[in-house]
């Protein structure tokens, strides 16, 4: 289950440290602490916590011990030690670019052919669904309105770009926005630019304006 | 081997006999310190990844990638950032999610970054190993026992939290609600202290 409640952000984080969330989460977490600074002091912390967690684990029985042991001597000698890649050159372009945990989930999967128009305005790439999540990146013209919708389950939204407000709080680039089924919302995208985000539901959005009903069987689609 | 360096909860002091082990990898590729690194890490590792629902193939597998990680890259490992425990903890994690997208394309990456261990490179994360830990025990000390017992049995035995309801009595409800508290409060002791320090 994907987490309910804005103020269990840092519970999330515990999951994240932990591996314990579901894995569109834990990209989501990732790419989240590379645009953001904000909260990356606390999952280190967390991080240190969950590696005395594997000091103190009950050891399970390894099958074929010699055989792995054997495969990783056999690997060869050739590979030397390689320097850890720092941030990548910055690379001049009027974006920021998609940080590199999505490009790295996405693979080739960016062609931008593969983004659906679901309304004037707001397109959707589907990443698929892993651990009973849907993942999708989202974009949203400058301005622009989505429609007024609530969730069965939960949305947990990253702001990549640009930002937005939905009645509940305002969110910009590297913020996480959660909702739940309590919440009945209307995101609009900031004025002064469009609006990217990676939105992770683990129930179709429901949407509940007058005109949302009509779209809904596009978003669900 | 040595217990002298060893503390309750497992922890281990980042001068501790793993991190020596992991250099004499890096320095020497010294396949007697890697099998004894491989012994007490694969295992826990793929226990680690079982209790948190791997199936037991997919962690073996993982843990068998993080341990040739650990072997050809064992030159990236710094003791002043993290344990041995932390490092290829943070590896495992990273592997789990690789392993998804591999399954989507069906195809593994060589090239993959996601190999390398990801670089703090703020203040905040640059405390060292000692230091962090330190802090780390004194905070979650300073827990009500009550928030100490649930962080105890939801993080450290990685239980879930149906599963802490069960062992504690507790409604659902209730423990995600104290779980929540007891992050955040377990948050904010970190960070005043980290605030002091930093002064
Ligand atoms: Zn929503
Ligand atoms: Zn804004």
């Amino acid at each position: 289950m994907l987490p309910s409640r804005a103020d269990e952000l840092d519970a999330l984080f515990a999951g994240y440290a932990l591996g314990t969330l579901p894995l569109p989460l834990q990209l989501l977490v990732d790419a989240h602490l590379e645009i953001s600074t904000r909260n990356r002091g606390f999952v280190a912390d967390l991080e240190a916590m969950a590696g005395r967690t594997l000091e103190s684990a009950e050891p399970a029985g390894l099958s074929d011990r010699d055989r792995r042991l054997a495969a990783i001597f056999n690997l060869g000698e050739d590979d030397a030690p390689i320097a850890p890649t720092m941030s990548e050159p910055e690379v001049e372009s009027e974006r920021p670019r998609m940080p590199a945990a999505i490009r790295r989930f996405l693979g080739g999967d960016s062609d931008p052919s593969r983004w659906k128009k679901v309304l004037p305005g707001f397109r959707e790439l589907k990443l698929g669904e892993f651990d009973g999540c849907r993942t999708s990146l989202m974009w949203i013209r400058a301005g622009q309105a989505m429609p007024v919708h609530t969730h069965e389950g939960a949305e947990v939204t990253l702001v990549l770009e640009g930002g937005f407000a939905d009645g509940i709080g305002h969110y910009e680039a590297g913020d996480i926005a959660i909702a739940d089924d309590t919440v009945d919302h209307r995101p609009v995208a900031d004025a002064d630019g469009d609006c990217i985000c990676l939105a992770i539901t683990d129930a179709p959005l429901r949407l509940t304006g007058p005109i949302g009903r009509l779209f809904n069987p596009l978003i669900r689609g | 081997m040595k217990t002298v360096n060893r503390v309750r909860d497992g922890q281990v002091s980042p001068n501790d006999e793993w991190a020596d082990l992991v250099e004499r990898v890096a320095t020497s590729r010294d396949r007697d310190a890697f099998v004894r690194l491989f012994d007490h890490y694969a295992p826990r590792i793929s226990g680690h990844l079982q209790r948190i629902g791997t199936d037991p193939a997919t962690a073996e597998e993982l843990a068998q990638e993080v341990m040739v990680v650990l072997w050809r890259k064992a030159a990236l490992f710094d003791r002043q950032k993290s344990s041995v425990g932390t490092w290829l903890f943070r590896i495992a994690r990273n592997r789990r999610i690789d392993l998804a997208r591999r399954d989507r394309s069906g195809a593994i990456d060589q090239t993959d970054p996601s190999l390398q261990p990801s670089e703090p490179e703020d203040l905040g994360t640059q405390l060292d190993t000692q230091r962090r830990e330190a802090r780390i025990r004194a905070a979650l000390s300073s827990l009500p026992a009550e928030q100490y017992e649930l962080v105890q049995l939801a993080f450290f035995k990685g239980l879930s939290h149906t599963q802490v309801a069960a062992a504690t009595g507790q409604p659902l409800g209730t423990v995600k609600s104290r779980l929540r508290l007891a992050f955040t409060r377990l948050r904010r002791i970190l960070e005043a202290d980290a605030a002091v320090d930093v002064d």
